[in-house]
């Protein structure tokens, strides 16, 4: 964890362990979180995520198993929560092994952070469209 | 002798001072005889446990890792509680349960007359037929023991609710159908017989009290899981790798998997998952249609419906089996082409990677087993069966 907090520049806001695994990039932090917090292999879960600056816009959520060459069977859905939070479901590990996230994030280091406070399933945010993608990933080893 | 086995090395002290204090305190409260016998048994074990652990024998128990023993883990427990279906609501209702029942085994709903539900899904041949395809179709007829289990119903899952896999053999020309009900009755009666089939649970295995057994650390209970089952077992959680989709309680980890077997069918092929996910996805009858129950909206498993993704890997896949009660429903594979649990492994063993045509996915490999390998997962299956 400090090695992601290192690498990440200085934010208005700063996210916490306990809003979940900690990824960074430029001008990007990422929580993410799962409930159950260990997926069960076969049986559907969801991912909770939170973005630093808040109305960063989480485009795309993907998980793939590199090793088997495959992803999951299932389209996941995300869900904007408001202030930076996110909600994903659709998503069911069948495969035990190395899983993949990907997360791809649209963000703009000038943002002010709490700036998105809508809900809904639209990814849509204030986030200048131009603003860069930047794709944070982590891996998680199913037993 | 044969069973004469121990999980773990234990001290044959040990083994012996306890069962000559069990087999002396027997005997003074139940009698002398009874108390002789237990000395008896005592030196039997002693000499099983004393052939388990001679070095170098040909009976060389297998030890887990802590790895293979949280996978033999996962496998259980047995069996596992119910969920009720929330897009049925006639699920686990004791009328809605006989009335199935009745309807399971009566030929009068087949437009003919002549076929039940019972005809195919034979209770005294683990509720399938035995045949390697019925009469009319290319996919063998699959067991209906812990059905209710399944997230995907059919060999491409073309349904999404126990009720909707009832419907389809009574709407089928091919099959008992077309229908003499109107559709409302149908519905009612399709539910009716899901709720019937949700208590088609297959019985605790040889496997289940071994896998307690490991569970509580009771060696002496798990001694008496067959060696070759234990070997086989090595193999499954192992190098074989068969619970990367095997797996769970179930022995399946729901989804779909191309293994190699040939798609092809006299009238062209049997695209399996592929064509299974354009008739789900279209259906009136799926978990997202007017049909639930809940509604949509409540049912938790209606999310997966909705989010499912129609993928080119998914051409010639075809559902990932549960392997409860394996040994009682040869033949074997969607289109019943291997009569034997030991053709199922040979076929493994020996894969034609050629024949896989999964979008460049590195899952399957030939196994390669020698025959004694072969034998002890045979064995391991046929331990899942009772």
């Amino acid at each position: 964890m400090a090695f992601v907090m290192a690498a990440v520049p200085a934010l208005a806001c700063t996210l916490a362990r306990a809003d979940g695994a900690l990824l960074g990039a430029v001008g990007l932090q990422l929580a993410w979180r799962t409930e159950p917090a260990m997926p069960v292999q076969g049986q559907p879960f969801v991912l909770f995520l939170r973005t630093c600056p808040a109305n960063a816009a989480l485009l795309k959520v993907d998980a793939q198993m590199p090793e088997h060459r495959h992803g999951m069977n299932y389209k996941p859905a995300i869900q904007a929560l408001g202030n930076g939070r996110w909600r994903v479901e659709g998503l069911l590990w069948h495969m035990s092994g190395r899983w993949e996230w990907r997360f791809d994030v649209r963000s703009s280091t000038s943002s002010s952070p709490g700036a998105n406070t809508g809900t809904g399933t639209s990814t849509s945010t204030s986030t200048s469209s131009d603003a860069p993608v930047q794709t944070l990933r982590a891996s998680v080893q199913l037993p | 002798m044969g069973r004469c086995r121990v999980f773990e090395p234990v001290s044959l002290q040990t083994v012996a001072r306890n069962v000559v204090r069990k087999g002396v305190r027997k005997g003074v409260r139940k009698g002398v005889r009874k108390g002789v016998r237990k000395v008896v048994r005592a030196w039997a074990l002693m000499l099983c446990a004393a052939t388990a652990a001679a070095p170098a024998s040909a009976q060389t128990l297998p030890t887990f890792t802590a790895t293979e023993r949280a996978s033999i883990l996962r496998h259980g427990p047995w069996p596992p509680p119910l969920a009720r279906d929330p897009a049925n609501a006639q699920d686990g209702r004791a009328q809605a349960i006989a009335l199935g029942r009745r309807l399971f085994f009566d030929p009068s709903l087949s437009a003919e007359g002549d076929l039940s539900c019972a005809s195919c899904h034979d209770p005294a041949t683990a509720f399938q037929d035995g045949r390697r395809t019925p009469k009319y179709g290319t996919r063998n007829t699959p067991s209906l023991l812990d059905v209710a289990q399944q997230r995907w119903f059919g060999w491409g899952g073309a349904s999404d609710s126990l009720w909707a896999a009832s419907l389809a053999p009574m709407s089928s020309a091919n099959e008992m159908g077309p229908p003499r009900l109107d559709s409302a009755t149908l519905i009612q009666h399709a539910k009716a017989l899901a709720a019937y089939q949700a208590t088609l649970v297959s019985p605790r295995t040889t496997f289940d009290a071994f896998r307690d057994a490991l569970a509580r650390g009771d060696s002496r209970a798990a001694a008496a899981y067959p060696l070759a089952a234990q070997r086989g077992l090595r193999i499954f959680v192992g190098e074989g790798r068969c619970n990367v989709c095997h797996s769970g309680p179930l022995f399946s980890n729901g989804e779909f998997a191309d293994i190699g077997v040939p798609f092809f069918v006299p009238d062209g092929v049997d695209s399996g998952r592929h064509d299974g996910l354009k008739s789900l996805m279209t259906s009136v009858h799926n978990r997202l249609g007017p049909h639930n129950d809940a509604g949509a909206a409540q049912d938790p498993r209606a999310v997966l419906t909705r989010q499912l993704d129609m993928q080119p890997r998914h051409f010639g896949e075809f559902r990932v089996p549960g392997l409860r009660n394996v040994a009682n429903t040869a033949p074997y594979m969607h289109d019943g082409s291997l009569p034997t649990l030991a053709d199922v492994v040979r076929h493994y063993s020996e894969l034609n990677e050629e024949r896989l045509h999964a979008d460049g996915e590195r899952i399957l490999r030939p196994l390669k087993l020698t025959a004694e390998q072969t034998a002890d997962l045979v064995a391991f299956l046929q331990s899942l069966s009772r």
